[in-house]
């Protein structure tokens, strides 16, 4: 069992603690939709502590890493982190990343805690001598502060000068500590996240939660921001049975690059992943596993995460479209409506009742360089 | 008084031999917040065992099971209507039992606490 570095934190706080890949994280401390109203409108504070970190360094770290992962990390700035996606030889998804470049012999991974073990084991198949790779899970923690205030509330704190630029991060020094500060996250909404030892960032935690307008939040807040902002979930929306390409994370597969693991393989498109909007009037939350149907009851795809958006008071839910029909019309560029099969009128069916929906992207609300929001007109009154 | 079952719903007296039911302060801590309330509404009477109503939160589902055979003499509309608004406090619905009230295995708060305490 793994216990996140804010555990005591969280027990003093009454935290609904839950079992996630055997670390014990908070599900909510004051409720779910209170710690996602505080993220939405001021800020709130996500212990991540049990994601995966690794350094990678040496000669030849960029090279390897460019062949491992599918964005391209060769024009990426120093100083600039990008999200990428980590493939098996079949072109599945082995887990998501995130990589900061630091320069071309150095680099930061952030991998899904679930995942880490795979991970652990795909890093030291793929490794060679040159490669110096470092599990620093332990030692350097990581925390997330997200939400319109998160960034001005961190640079106050840590006397940071300039606000970083999405995905931007700058390494600095405050009191004499080493930390890395990073305009990423996961929940739709601007903020930072923060690595440094595990007993600076229980402290900066503890002191920034003195402010009223911070509030900490656990993984159901989390789940419902990642989802409205459209972001899978690696074991929910994505798996190593999955290509990127079937995603919709085909903008971080550069596959004009020379070569990769999976990039033979990585365009295969079986199903493509679609947002699922229901109108308020449909009392339901869809969950994972829920088949999804068009008007003449074909079933035409299947729901792998669902949940009640707060902002727009309603069911939203990612499903993967499996109908071969759709799929090529989609491929083919044609919008989806001019499939045969009318997408803005769907069904679920839950217990005895049908709940209709539409089709639409995948994605509904996020709030990172100005609002952006679903269209609501598209759907079906 | 309340009385508590092992599936999580506690019932008190109200009047007319009628009784409250709702569900306990560790089953609504575990449902989490609750955005939707569903009754069953093609349906009067019910067995025990039957689900009375269904409370559904972001993260689970939770039915709310009828203790005995009953006939639901009330809702509780406000807090079907703002289901944000519900915590473990606030009955959901007035049962009326059908028959006279069997011997319950239903435990008092003490005893309650003790039996989730040892669920985990």
């Amino acid at each position: 069992m793994s216990f996140p570095i804010l555990h005591e934190f969280n027990l003093e706080r009454k935290a609904n603690i839950v079992d996630f890949h055997g670390w014990q994280m908070p599900v909510s401390y004051e409720g779910i939709r209170e710690e996602y109203k505080a993220t939405r409108e001021k800020a709130s504070i996500f212990d991540v502590s049990h994601m995966g970190r690794w350094f990678f360094s040496g000669k030849n770290a960029m090279a390897f890493l460019d062949y491992l992962t599918t964005n391209d990390l060769s024009s990426l700035k120093d100083g600039k982190a990008i999200y990428t996606t980590l493939l098996n030889e079949e072109g599945g998804i082995i887990d998501d990343l995130v990589v900061y470049k630091f320069n071309p012999e150095r680099f930061l991974l952030i991998n899904n805690a679930g995942n880490h073990d795979a991970v652990t084991e795909w890093f030291r198949l793929q490794s060679h001598e040159d490669i110096i790779m470092e599990d620093i899970t332990a030692k350097l923690a990581q925390i997330a502060i997200q939400g319109p205030l998160a960034k001005d509330l961190v640079n106050k704190y840590l006397g940071l000068k300039e606000t970083l630029s999405y995905f931007s991060f700058r390494e600095i020094s405050f009191n004499n500590e080493n930390y890395i500060v990073s305009a990423t996250g996961y929940t739709g909404e601007a903020g930072y996240e923060i690595y440094a030892k595990p007993s600076l960032l229980i402290k900066l935690v503890k002191d920034l939660c003195k402010h009223s307008e911070l509030v900490p939040a656990g993984l159901g807040a989390r789940d419902v921001l990642r989802l409205e902002a459209g972001y899978c979930l690696h074991g929910n929306d994505i798996d190593n049975l999955t290509t990127p390409y079937e995603a919709g994370l085909d903008w971080i597969v550069k596959i004009t690059k020379e070569n990769f693991i999976g990039k033979s393989n990585c365009t295969r498109q079986n199903k493509i992943l679609r947002g699922l909007l229901f109108p308020v009037s449909e009392k339901i939350i869809p969950r994972a596993g829920t088949k999804v149907y068009d008007e003449e009851e074909r079933e035409i795809g299947v729901i792998t995460s669902g949940t009640f958006s707060f902002i727009l008071d309603r069911a939203i839910a990612l499903v993967y479209l499996t109908d071969p029909m759709i799929i090529k019309s989609i491929i083919s560029n044609k919008t989806d409506l001019t499939s045969k099969i009318n997408l803005k009128k769907v069904s679920i069916k839950v217990r005895k009742d049908i709940f209709s929906a539409s089709i639409v992207e995948p994605w509904f609300y996020r709030n990172i360089r100005g609002k952006e929001i679903q269209d609501l007109e598209a759907i079906q009154k | 008084m309340k009385q508590y079952f092992k599936t999580h719903e506690w019932i008190e007296e109200s009047s007319n031999g009628a009784y409250y039911i709702g569900i306990s302060e560790y089953a609504a801590r575990r449902l989490g917040d609750v955005v939707f309330i569903e009754q069953m509404e093609d349906q009067s009477s019910f067995i025990a065992g039957d689900t009375l109503m269904i409370l559904e939160s972001v993260k689970a589902v939770g039915d709310v099971y009828a203790p005995f055979a009953c006939e639901v003499v009330r809702i509780n509309e406000k807090i079907v209507k703002i289901p944000e608004e519900f915590t473990s406090e606030e009955w959901l619905l007035e049962i009326k039992p059908l028959d006279s009230l069997p011997e319950l295995d239903f435990l008092n708060d003490l005893d309650y606490e003790a039996y989730v305490k040892k669920e985990g």
